[in-house]
Parts: structure tokens; sequence; C-alpha cells
């Protein structure tokens, strides 16, 4: 019986598809040109009604572009991105169109498909007026999407929230400027305040990063709570493997690992801790502090710098850092092999026959990276 | 029970390199006097990695700052720094004068930077950096530049290359290894590091780590670790004390902290750590927040976020405590804290 493969619901609230962004930077000094880099390379992914994906990787791996391209902040340069079937990028220039007065086909508004992604941030006090009150900033989306609601109705919704997330007294808080908030009360009015838009996915970007270890599990909480009540997705960006997988295991969703702009490995999140297929989410879980196994042990990569994403290496990007690395894997791209029910992985490896078994190891020059001072030994 | 020291919460160590004792910083404000170092004491053993773990606020960079006599004004700091040296005698680090301080600062104890933060002046090469600071404290100029050679391979960095390199041309995890090959440079017996890798990713923090103890090895250093990342630094770490309310209030042996900490708030924070080869994601929660340093709690400065709670810890200031070999705690209930708290990663099968 050939399986295809079917996702959670039958149609993703955000799809995309073969993803592509690339940004045009001049060169140093403008002496080398123009330089692009693909910040995001051929990426295709799912986001279901209540999902959650937790998107992990180093900083300059594309993640943030990534996400900010699946709720539409971002153009794509290539592939295509859709909310509900309807691709965005079509959507406004479909409804710049209408605006000028012509006919287009019918579809979602590109204004809905914005309401309905949201974003939050690192640093959630840039993302806030700072003359308006906790209570003015909450205001916002109530008035502009809850036309309806009457004054003091809005007030007894924003207090209740505010009540909801642990901000006591409502009434005092209310009254609060953004800088009268410590970090995890600013998080948690910009997490109240996109609920309010009644959005599909929030795009939570390092939303936790700057808070204080004690603080983040409480943040998540929060989210997993809200999302609950309001029947969100997340899509969590983290550069830390440990806090992805505590969001991600608590709401059932999975993990996708980014590197040098493409998606190496997707899965649920205990395939992809327990058996990880890529190696170079081998090296993150190596590299993600454990209190239940304790070892200085030598990195699993060759090289311990990111390669320049603006000139990536051929074949397999991670093809020169990786410990297991073959010469096939400098000149042939990985595709995404299918390895288990919504788990992807991109490395040769996975597939039992691939020429890889058969070609010759990479020789290193020199003491480049860690593993490889061997005079010792 | 330790003797005479416990008074000063001071851990009995053989041959310490550094002894801190009673060290207070009070910086004077508009509401009253801020206390952010809390008659602090702590002994840092010779060629031990010591991870100094807190929260923000807790006072853990002012450590930093009180150890190398670096508080910046109007901050006023008293205590005694001893620095034993290998031979000589000990050096009494508060009462120096700037010039011969200079002598102990990056020659016997170099303070290693966040790079993100400060790091490296754009205008200058990295080279010029080495350079100044060998002149600065009068080092041979070819033998220092040969060290830094070496350092910079040791931290997996090309030395030529990154010698002729500006700061801005190097990534955050580039920089931070050449700044620590810097700390290295005129062969310190001491490094403090203030949150050496939290700016960087986590491949490249591990990393560090990892190579921070073939770099201790080799060079025979002494390692004061600053850090909020309790896991990131109990792997690396011969023993860790843990701050709270600008005060020690734990130290032992790394593996004693993780097994059988004694004060509650260690074993919260404990408790905060994802683990992810746990099967169950249970994370603590510490509720309440950091103590404000110019209206410190009385008692002891956990007791309004501790479960365990009680009159005498509202109202008496426990010591640093023997609770186990090598292992201190400044509470009135350990055995009950370790009972009350269970660690959640050691539990089950």
């Amino acid at each position: 019986m050939s399986q295809q493969t079917t996702h959670a619901t039958d149609e993703p609230v955000v799809s995309l598809e073969n993803l592509r962004v690339r940004f045009e930077e001049s060169g140093f000094l403008g002496l080398t040109g123009k330089d692009s880099v693909d910040a995001v390379d051929g990426v295709s992914l799912d986001i279901g009604e209540n999902d959650v994906v937790a998107l992990v990787g180093e900083s300059g791996c594309g993640k943030t572009t990534l996400g900010k391209t699946a709720i539409g902040l971002q153009q794509p340069t290539g592939g295509s991105v859709k909310y509900r079937g309807q691709d965005i990028w079509e959507a406004k220039e479909r409804d710049r169109l209408l605006s000028l007065g012509r006919r287009g086909e019918d579809g979602i508004p590109f204004a809905d498909i914005r309401k309905s992604l949201q974003i939050i941030h690192q640093d959630p006090e840039s993302s806030m007026n700072a003359n308006y009150t906790v209570e003015n900033e909450l205001e916002q989306p109530l008035k502009k999407w809850q036309p309806d609601l009457s004054r003091a109705d809005r007030k007894a919704r924003i207090r209740g929230l505010l009540e909801y997330v642990g901000m006591k007294p409502a009434e005092d808080y209310a009254e609060r400027y953004p800088h009268q908030l410590s970090g995890g009360e600013q998080q948690r009015v910009a997490l109240i305040r996109s609920l309010l838009m009644s959005p599909d996915l929030i795009l939570a970007d390092e939303a936790i990063s700057a808070l204080d270890v004690s603080l983040r599990v409480e943040v998540m909480e929060l989210m997993l709570d809200l999302q609950e009540q309001f029947n969100t997705s997340y899509l969590f960006i983290s550069h830390d493997l440990a806090n992805a997988w505590y969001l991600a295991k608590k709401a059932g969703g999975r993990i996708g690992i980014m590197y040098l702009g493409e998606l190496v490995e997707v899965g649920p999140v205990e395939e992809i801790v327990h058996d990880p297929q890529h190696p170079y989410t081998k090296a993150l879980l190596w590299a993600t502090p454990d209190l239940m196994s304790s070892s200085v042990e030598d990195p699993p990569i060759r090289k311990i710098d990111v390669p320049d994403p603006s000139d990536p290496p051929s074949g397999c990007r991670f093809h020169t850092r990786c410990p297991e690395a073959r010469e096939v894997c400098g000149t042939q791209k990985p595709e995404q092999y299918e390895v288990g029910q919504e788990h992807e992985a991109g490395c040769f490896r996975v597939v039992d026959d691939h020429e890889y078994w058969n070609s010759p190891e990479i020789e290193d020059d020199s003491s480049s990276g860690p593993g490889m001072s061997t005079s010792d030994d | 029970m330790s003797q005479q020291r416990q008074q000063h919460g001071a851990v009995g160590i053989d041959d310490p390199i550094l002894e801190i004792r009673d060290a207070s910083v009070t910086f004077d404000m508009a509401r009253g006097t801020s206390r952010v170092l809390d008659n602090l004491s702590l002994d840092i053993a010779r060629d031990e990695i010591i991870g100094v773990v807190g929260e923000s606020g807790s006072g853990k960079t002012m450590l930093a700052s009180a150890i190398l006599d670096s508080v910046d004004d109007p901050g006023y700091l008293e205590g005694e720094v001893t620095y034993h040296p290998e031979d000589g005698d000990p050096v009494d680090v508060l009462s120096l004068s700037e010039e011969e301080l200079k002598g102990i600062r990056w020659e016997e104890i170099a303070f290693v930077v966040q790079g993100a933060q400060s790091g490296f002046n754009p205008t200058m090469k990295i080279k010029d950096h080495f350079v100044e600071t060998l002149r600065t404290h009068d080092a041979d100029l070819q033998e220092g530049m040969e060290r830094a050679h070496q350092l910079l391979e040791d931290v997996y960095l090309e030395p030529t290359q990154i010698l002729e390199s500006y700061g801005h041309q190097l990534s955050g995890g580039q920089k931070q290894r050449a700044l620590i090959a810097l700390g290295l440079v005129l062969e310190p017996e001491v490094v403090v590091m203030d949150e050496p890798t939290s700016a960087l990713d986590l491949l490249m923090q591990r990393s560090i780590v990892s190579l921070l103890a073939d770099l201790k090895e080799e060079y025979a250093l002494t390692i004061v670790f600053i850090t909020h990342d309790l896991a990131l630094v109990t792997d690396l770490a011969d023993r860790i004390a843990v701050m709270y309310g600008f005060e020690v209030v734990e130290v032992g042996p790394s593996e004693t902290i993780l097994a059988d900490s004694g004060h509650p708030y260690t074993r919260k924070l404990l408790n905060t750590v994802p683990t992810i080869s746990a099967d169950e994601a249970d994370m603590d929660i510490i509720e309440g927040s950091a103590p404000d340093p110019v209206n410190v709690p009385s008692g002891c400065t956990f007791h309004p976020r501790c479960p365990l709670a009680d009159d005498q810890c509202v109202n008496i200031d426990p010591p640093l405590g023997k609770v186990g070999d090598d292992h201190h705690a400044a509470c009135h209930y350990p055995e009950e804290a370790r009972e009350a708290l269970p660690l959640s990663y050691t539990e089950g099968d």
C-alpha cells in the first residue's frame, strides 16, 4: 500500500512551498561588488491549526527570515507562502488592483491575512508605544477589530486578560507605561495584544530569549495556556533547543532545524531529541546543556565557525563541519528524505543504498577545528 | 562543623589562590543605600574552575569587579581580597595603589568580558590590541606575539588572518575567542570571565566551554566563570557558588550541587533548567522577583520566595553552614529543603 504524506489538518493555516528569500547586499566598502545571501533557500513547511512548530538554528541560519516570510512580513523571492490556500502576495496584489477599481478574483483580503498572522518580538518594549499605557496599547486592536464593543466592555476585557496572565492588580498594571514593566510583563502584554486580534498563527521570534531562565518557563507556560484558550498556532523561533523542546513537547508539536537557509530536519519532538537523523541536529543536541548527562567532550563538528552565508558550501551545506562528511557530500545536494511520520531529514546517511556509503571520507587539513588536534593521542 | 571560618561563610579550602572576605559594595542613592554585594566571603582554590551562578541582579558581576578592585565610582567597596601567588607573599589587593594594581591585573588576574559588549577598539587591528597589552605591561614583544599566535591557534583561530582583522570583521564567536586569547597573553594565574558565552549560539557556547577545559589544563589556570546559566557551567566547573541577594547562598563541588544541593533557591533554580533527555517536560517556576538592593529582605534574603520560610527565616540571616563534604549552604533548613523540593531530573528511574 502506498501511503501519501498527510498532515494533521487537511488545509494548513500556513503553507510554505520551496520558499526562497534572497537579499542583495553591497559588498564590503563596495569593493567586492554585490553579494547576495540566500537567507532562506528552498524550504517547504506546513503549519496546521492549533499546531506548534519550533524552529531552531544558529544565528544567521535564516530562521527569523523564514518566520517573517511565513506571516507575510517579508516577501519571498521564490516559491510561495499561502494562508489557507490563498497565496499571500497574490492577495496583496489583487487588493491593490481592486483599490484601483479593477476587478480581481475572489479570495481572502490581504488585511485579514495580516490580522490572522501576528508576531511577538524578542524585545517587546520596542514594539510598544512608549506614550501609551498598557490599557491604551491593548485598546487599539479591540477598537479596530471589535468596534461594537463598548468602552466599559473593552476595559473589562482588558482587565480580565491582565488578571488572567497574572498581572494583578489589573487596575494598577493597566495604568502603567512600558518602561514601568519588567521584561516578562512586557512580553505578556505583547502576547495579549497579538491574541486580541484572534490570530491563527503567532510568530514568536526569540520571544523568551532575553528573559531570565526562571522567567522563560513562566512565559512559555502562559503561551501554552493561551493557545488552548484562543486556538492559536505558534511558530516559535529560538536558538535554544531546550526551550524549543519544552514548548513543542508540551504542545505535541514539531521541531525544525535550520542551517544556512535550509531546513535540514523536521519532525516530532521525541524523534528529534531521541532519534535525530541529521548530524547537525546531533551537534545541536550535544551543545544543549543537560543536567542529566554531564561530560565535556569534544564538539561533534569538524569546524567551530559557521561558513559565510553569502558563499555557502557546495553540496550539503553542512559538509564542511560535519563529522560524517564524505566526498559526495561536497558535490551533491541531499533532498529532504522521509524518515518517519512527519519526520524528514536532509542527509544521505538516511538512505541505505546511497552512493555516500561508498564515497571516501573527507580529509581535513591542519588543526582547523575541534576534535582535530590529535597530536597528543 | 567548620569552625571559626563559618561566621565569614568562608569555605575552608586548602591552598586558596584568592580569598574574598566580607566584601560589600554600596552605592548611595536618593532612596537609600544600595547594597549590591553583601558581606560576601569566598575562597577560590588554585587551579580550579569555579562557576559563579546567579540571575540578573544577584550581584555576580559586582563580585568580579570586587576581585579586581575595579568597582566603578560612586560604588564603595569594603572587605578584603587576598591574592596568594604561587611563590611569594600574599597580596592585599584592595590596599594596592593604581600602579601596583596594574601589576596584578592582566599579569596575575585577567578579566575576560563578553565579546559583544566591549571587546575591541574599532579603529585598531586585533594585532594592535595584543601589542598594546604587551607594551603596557612591559612584556617582551616578540615572545608575547609568539604566545599570541599559539593562543589563537588554541582557540581554533587562524592567527595571521585574525591578527590583521578589525573587531567588526569577526563573528561573535571569533571575537569572544580572540578576547580569551588576549586575556591569556600575559600568562595570568587567574582568569575571571563574566558571561563569556551568553551572547553566543549554543553550539559556539558549548564549544568554547570545552575549549576552556583544554586551556585550563594546558596553562594551569584558575578560572572564575560567572554566568546566569547553571546548566552550562555544571559540566565545566569543579565547584559551583550560587549567588542570590548579593551573597553566596551555596557553594560546593558541582556533582554535589547537582545531586544534593541544600539551599531551596539552588534546588528551585536547578528545576527551572529544561532537561531534554527527560521523559517529561517539567520545569519549575520561581515565584516572585529578585530582591531590591535598597530594600533587602530581613533574615534570609530568599525568604519571601521560599516555600519553607518561617519566623526564623524572616528574622535571622542564616550563615553558610556545612551541609556535606566541602559543601556549604546558607539555609536554616537544608534537610527539609531536600525533602520538600525534589530535583525533577533525578526523580524516577
